[in-house]
């Protein structure tokens, strides 16, 4: 009975994992490749599209002006060009800092959500938005970024170039990574996520998640899905699966970049990722009810993919550990031998190995200080998700029993005085 | 003088010292006197269908026991050419018929000794004299009263004959054991059961040998498989070493639980193989007991491995997972033809059934450093085409001989060390005393009985073996009970000369050394591990597979290191 259950651990995982190590080899090739076009595809920039930047905000004082003054420098025809920042019941100054961007800057402007949408969560902001405005791309971003200043340029030009491309998704990069252990792991795994989950999906199957922010998606397509899911929680993984279903693609274009902050404290993490993980597992529930509705079946891919990710992944870490421990007190004759040691020390190489790859291709990432991180974050980061998920499944199974309403929380912002001070 | 005189004294001491030394030393491996030639036997059956049945091949074991050159013929191919150098011609009358003039010619021929046993004895022209008066039954045998009736052939022998072993029912007296000079007869031919010791005992005396003084003893550690617990094996191993006795470990190399299915390698319980490891250091010598001990899904131990126990037939599936199927009869087949390739076809399965095992068996052990000498079946069963191919593997088995293709329950083992043509010239070296059954209430005192009865016969063995997990409980009471037998010399198989050999591998004791080539290749062993655990294999091509990726990735970091700083910075760059 261990033993069996044992196998199915080990099975488990390993198909988790040496799927992450498929993806790793497209990102991999996704990032020698992804360039290639550039040269090509500046030439169509011609008869450029009208592009509309949303950015949701809610109680954003802190961060609003920072990501404003960035929105200004964009690289793009301004006429063309127009920012709206979708002030959502905010208490604080965010709707006056934002007013006083938009009669400087006259691509600016400011949008006051109303009843019944108004303090709803961030789907029912951007519906808002898009009732509201009229232009043929539509750009997201968060309220705390900070875009390149080529990133429009660039999601645009995926767009024009790529017909089939029903949105065009950017890079993001971690704003306060040398700020506290935390960041530190965040920014490490997010430039995994990049490129192993984004690059390596797009490389192989043409599909990317459509992040919360730095994406660009056409009107055509959002109007004809109906909007933004109002329910969900993970609104961006909901859409991206609508987008992926109607037949488009959905693609990577990491030469566009923007910086984002990340929590700095575990509290704030903690919240902010319940709130992923839950999202996710909704959506995942949401999809796999309409299996075989679905049209495009490689989609069944990615939401397996989440479905492993949330529920039998985790199945199997769990068990895995499980018997670990018993086995400790109790011997329970499992009849494995060497192989499950060569195959733990494997894991953690190719953890190792794949972090290094993503944190190489980010340049100075690839340092000391950050190796050591890779290091301990295996043991500790990357142990913590199984806490955080196991979590967020007990909510979610409260929430389906209660028939609880879902609130949506928004991560809580930290001010960043100096970024070229951080070290 | 009275100096010379003490002197004298003390030579002579000294030299009866040294004779007695060397007649103890003399090697006993035979029963027989080494000084005496060895007669040359023929076991002539008579039998309707023409085949040697049961009882004859016990008979043929037991002269077997007194001489190693012994024949066994059918009645048909008798002929004055074949016996011209016999010495003893043992004619076995099964079923009551007319002898052929051949056979009956070549006897008349003949001056050897000549014992017939059961029917048709009345036709040979050396019997004219004595008269036969058809079945009867006894009561007693040799003063010992049966439990069942016995049947027997009624003769009156010639005058000046010598009754050797009488029966009795109620008044009258029956002669069932009868020699005239240099012809004899034994009223009956079953002797499997206690009626073999009276055989054996008498025939020194039928074929005017001398008998043999010593007795060689053994005692053999049973059944350890890879669950046994080290501790015992090691407290019973190193006791009997202690004593200077050398012992016998019978080795299951693989364990199968009976309600999983799922397999224990003797290789994962590493203290038990250096405890078995130490064992052969000490002494104990390694007998091959098959290689699960068990066909299909019986817990390993309790199951037979070379034949079906389900169904008491020879095995007729390789695979332990297909249903037992019972095996056809004649009257299932329309021609004898058509029966003739069906029971080839199963010797074909069940040839390849126990070559596997046995490749196994040995291979696995001597992979753990532990190498078999010698074989032993489990639970004794095996059919005459087992024997065949035991017989290519091994050139010596312990225990008993199964006597029949039918049934396991036709066993036995003669008193002497033997080569049974049963066993295409293995040689035997039988149990004879049984084991310590803790479950009896008088488990010593039964064994004591036996050695008894075996003692009594000359030249006899006394073997049996001992549970290990039963620790010294019994053990050493045992070996006292033992030990207790005059002329007694513990059976050591490293002075004698043994060859175990498989596709790969080649043991020889010899003189006391022991020469082992193994030639497995890796491809082999990848092969077996495929079969015990695939899923094990499929990991460890995972693992392989995996690790070349590791390879890779780490080197797309080298070659992302090197480029680093030929690329452009376009980024802003946090970490300053």
């Amino acid at each position: 009975m261990a033993n069996i259950l044992f196998y199915i651990a080990l099975f488990l995982i390993w198909i988790m994992l040496l799927y992450h190590m498929f993806l790793m080899q497209g990102g991999y090739l996704h990032f020698k490749t992804f360039e290639r076009v550039i040269p090509e595809w500046e030439k169509k920039m011609v008869d450029l599209p009208t592009v509309s930047v949303f950015i949701p905000a809610h109680n954003e004082e802190v961060v609003i002006g920072q990501t404003l003054q960035a929105m200004s420098r964009l690289h793009y025809p301004k006429e063309k060009l127009e920012v709206i920042v979708i002030n959502d019941n905010s208490s604080d100054r965010t709707g006056e800092i934002a007013r006083q961007f938009s009669e400087r800057y006259s691509f600016i402007r400011v949008l006051e959500t109303e009843p019944p949408n108004k303090g709803k969560g961030k789907s029912s902001a951007l519906n808002e938005a898009l009732r509201k405005s009229s232009s043929e791309v539509i750009v997201v971003y968060d309220a705390d970024n900070t875009p390149e200043k080529m990133s429009v340029w660039y999601l645009v030009m995926g767009l024009v170039n790529d017909p089939k491309a029903a949105a065009v998704v950017g890079k993001f990069r971690v704003i306060n990574a040398a700020k506290t252990w935390l960041t530190r792991f965040i920014n490490i795994e997010t430039i995994c996520f990049q490129w192993m989950a984004q690059g390596g999906r797009f490389k192989w199957f043409k599909v990317a998640t459509i992040p919360g922010t730095n994406f660009a998606i056409r009107r055509s397509i959002v109007e004809e899905l109906g909007g933004w899911d109002v329910k969900a929680l993970a609104e961006d993984t909901e859409l991206t699966i609508r987008v992926y279903n109607k037949g488009y693609h959905i693609r990577f274009f990491p030469k566009a970049i923007t910086w984002e902050q990340e929590p700095e404290t575990l509290k704030v993490w903690w919240k902010q990722r319940t709130r992923w993980a839950r999202g996710n597992q909704y959506v995942v529930l949401k999809f796999l009810g309409q299996f075989f509705k679905l049209k495009r079946k490689s989609i069944i891919f990615d939401l397996f993919y989440f479905f492993f990710t949330y529920f039998l992944f985790f199945f199997g870490v769990i068990l895995s550990n499980t018997l670990f421990i018993i086995n400790l007190f109790y011997d329970l004759n499992l009849s494995i031998g060497n192989v499950a040691l060569a195959l733990w020390i494997l894991a953690f190489l190719l953890f190792l190995a794949e972090v290094m790859i993503t944190l190489s291709i980010e340049k100075a990432e690839m340092n000391r200080t950050n190796f050591f991180y890779v290091i301990l974050m295996y043991f500790t980061y990357s142990q913590m998700w199984i806490v955080l998920v196991v979590y967020s499944l007990f909510l979610e199974m409260k929430r389906v029993l209660f028939k609880q309403e879902v609130k949506w929380y928004k991560t809580e912002r930290f001010e960043q005085k100096d970024k070229g001070e951080k070290k | 003088m009275r100096w010379f005189l003490m002197n004298y004294k003390r030579l002579i001491l000294g030299i009866s010292i040294i004779i007695v030394m060397c007649i103890q030393s003399i090697p006993t491996f035979a029963s027989v006197s080494k000084d005496q030639k060895k007669p040359a036997i023929l076991v002539v059956y008579q039998s309707t269908d023409g085949i040697a049945n049961s009882d004859t091949l016990f008979l043929e074991a037991i002269f077997a026991g007194i001489s190693d050159q012994v024949q066994l013929s059918s009645v048909q191919q008798v002929t004055i050419e074949t016996i011209k150098n016999i010495d003893v011609v043992v004619f076995v009358g099964e079923d009551r018929s007319n002898l052929p003039t051949q056979f009956l010619n070549a006897i008349k021929q003949f001056k050897g000794h000549l014992i017939a046993l059961g029917k048709n004895a009345e036709q040979l022209p050396r019997f004219e004299k004595w008269q036969f008066f058809g079945s009867k039954s006894l009561r007693t045998l040799d003063g010992e009263p049966l439990s069942k009736l016995m049947n027997i052939e009624y003769v009156k022998p010639p005058k000046g004959s010598e009754v050797l072993v009488e029966g009795t029912n109620l008044n009258d007296k029956y002669p069932v054991i009868v020699k005239d000079r240099n012809t004899s007869y034994i009223a009956k031919t079953n002797f499997l059961s206690n009626d073999n010791y009276i055989l054996s005992r008498e025939l020194f005396n039928l074929l005017d040998l001398q008998e043999p003084i010593k007795h060689l003893a053994y005692i053999r550690l049973e059944d350890i498989s890879p669950i046994s617990d080290p501790k015992l094996v090691k407290e019973t191993g190193e006791y009997l070493a202690q004593k200077g006795i050398p012992f016998y470990m019978a080795l299951i190399p693989v364990y199968v639980n009976s309600e999983s299915g799922e397999q224990v390698q003797l290789k994962d319980n590493k203290e038990l193989v250096k405890v078995l490891q130490h064992l052969q250091s000490l002494g104990g010598m390694v007998i091959a007991h098959g290689y699960t001990h068990t066909y299909r899904y019986t817990e390993t131990g309790e199951g037979f491995e070379f034949w079906d126990s389900i169904n008491n037939q020879k095995i007729s599936s390789i695979s332990a997972s297909d249903d037992p199927i019972k095996m056809k009869k004649r009257a299932d087949f329309s021609t004898k033809e058509a029966y003739r390739h069906y029971l080839g076809s199963i010797d074909e399965i069940e040839k390849k059934y126990i070559e596997d095992k046995i490749k196994l068996s040995i291979e696995k052990l001597t992979e753990l450093k532990l190498y078999p000498i010698s074989f032993e079946a489990p639970h004794y069963a095996m059919s005459s085409t087992g024997y065949d191919i035991i017989a290519q593997h091994f050139t010596s088995i312990f225990g008993q001989v199964q006597l029949s293709d039918d049934t396991w329950k036709r066993m036995g083992a003669p008193l002497m060390i033997s080569k049974p043509s049963l066993l295409s010239d293995m040689t035997l070296y039988p149990e004879t005393i049984g084991f310590i059954d803790p479950s009896r209430p008088e488990p010593l005192k039964e064994m004591e009985e036996k050695i008894k009865k075996v003692q009594q016969v000359p030249g006899s063995v006394i073997g049996g073996f001992y549970h290990p997990y039963l620790g010294l409980e019994y053990l050493p009471e045992m070996v006292s009970l033992i030990e207790e037998v005059p002329n007694l010399e513990w059976l050591d198989l490293r002075k004698s000369k043994q060859i175990v050999q498989s596709e790969n591998i080649m043991i020889q004791q010899e003189d006391g050394e022991l020469k082992v080539v193994s030639h497995i290749k890796w491809t082999d062993k990848v092969k077996q591990r495929m079969g015990e655990n695939p899923f094990e294999m499929v990991l460890w091509i995972l693992a392989i597979i995996v690790a070349l990726f590791v390879i890779a990735f780490f080197i797309y970091v080298v070659s992302l290191r090197t480029k680093l700083r030929k690329r452009l910075f376009e980024e802003r760059n946090i970490n300053g």
